[in-house]
């Protein structure tokens, strides 16, 4: 299963919001790639005075969604101005303050094993662990899948 | 993009976070030459990072265009040093690590982001 993973800033959204968006953004990806094998949307908060653009609080929403290898860019462009503006439209924000990437699926593999790997290794199990159960306990109490940010 | 997601094992100060966002700003525009409005910086903590280091930054950059790999090289110690001086560290603190992608498959401001080198025009037709 793919993923989309979406960094929002902390209050921006509200919960209506986001499984709106999250409704959206599965369609498009269906929509567009198929819908083998599948996508799941992941969630991140950005904590207030943890976000920044251009040195000043940021308002930038980040959204990184990971495709095949070597997808076609006509449809990856269409793709993506599509969601973008779906998200746009639902979160009522400007386009100024959103970034999508659809990332090529080895460099996104890539992306969350750098980021695994910054973990010392004897800490990497716990890391792993509760990172999955942190997902699931979300899904399961909010309806949603989020990623702990501030461990 | 680009994007700086930046750890900590323990929480920088508000005053630190934005020294460092400012450092990595300037730094990223004054190396690359892009407009500070594209530089996002995520900071986190809680990680258990490795023995000697303080903070961590994973950066993902476009590639290509104007970016030799020695650009991005020095774009990776230039931020290493910047933001160890800006927290307050030494450069052996800090860890810096980047990761190229194509600039044709980032969104920002409702279009697709110039190749690297080519903001000048973007920007024109995209008025920020």
């Amino acid at each position: 299963m793919r993923k989309i993973i979406c960094n929002v800033q902390e209050g921006q959204i509200s919960k209506k919001q986001l499984l709106e968006l999250e409704s959206a953004l599965k369609l498009s990806y269906a929509q567009y790639f198929g819908p083998k094998p599948g996508v799941a949307v992941l969630w991140s908060s950005i904590p207030k005075g943890q976000g920044f653009t251009e040195g000043r609080a940021s308002k930038t929403s980040l959204v990184l969604v990971e495709v095949v290898d070597g997808l076609n860019q006509n449809l990856r462009e269409v793709a993506m101005l599509e969601m973008a503006s779906n998200w746009a439209r639902i979160a009522e924000v400007d386009l100024d303050h959103l970034m999508i990437t659809l990332c090529d699926e080895t460099p996104f593999k890539l992306y969350l094993q750098m980021n695994q790997g910054r973990t010392r290794p004897a800490a990497r199990p716990w890391f792993k662990i509760t990172t999955m159960a942190h997902l699931f306990l979300s899904r399961m109490r909010d309806g949603y899948f989020s990623i702990r940010t501030n461990l | 993009m680009p994007l700086y997601n930046l750890v900590s094992r323990m929480p920088l100060s508000e005053a630190c976070r934005e020294r460092v966002a400012q450092a990595i700003t300037d730094t990223h525009c004054s190396v690359t030459g892009a407009p500070g409005g594209f530089v996002n910086v995520v900071f986190f903590h809680g990680y258990r990072l490795r023995r000697g280091e303080i903070i961590n930054v994973m950066g993902g950059v476009r590639k290509g265009g104007n970016r030799t790999a020695a650009v991005i090289e020095n774009l990776r110690t230039s931020l290493r040093d910047a933001i160890a001086h800006a927290a307050e560290l030494k450069p052996e603190q800090a860890e810096v690590s980047l990761l190229g992608l194509a600039a044709n498959w980032v969104v920002e401001g409702g279009r697709v982001m110039p190749e690297p080198g080519a903001e000048a025009e973007w920007l024109k037709q995209n008025s920020r």
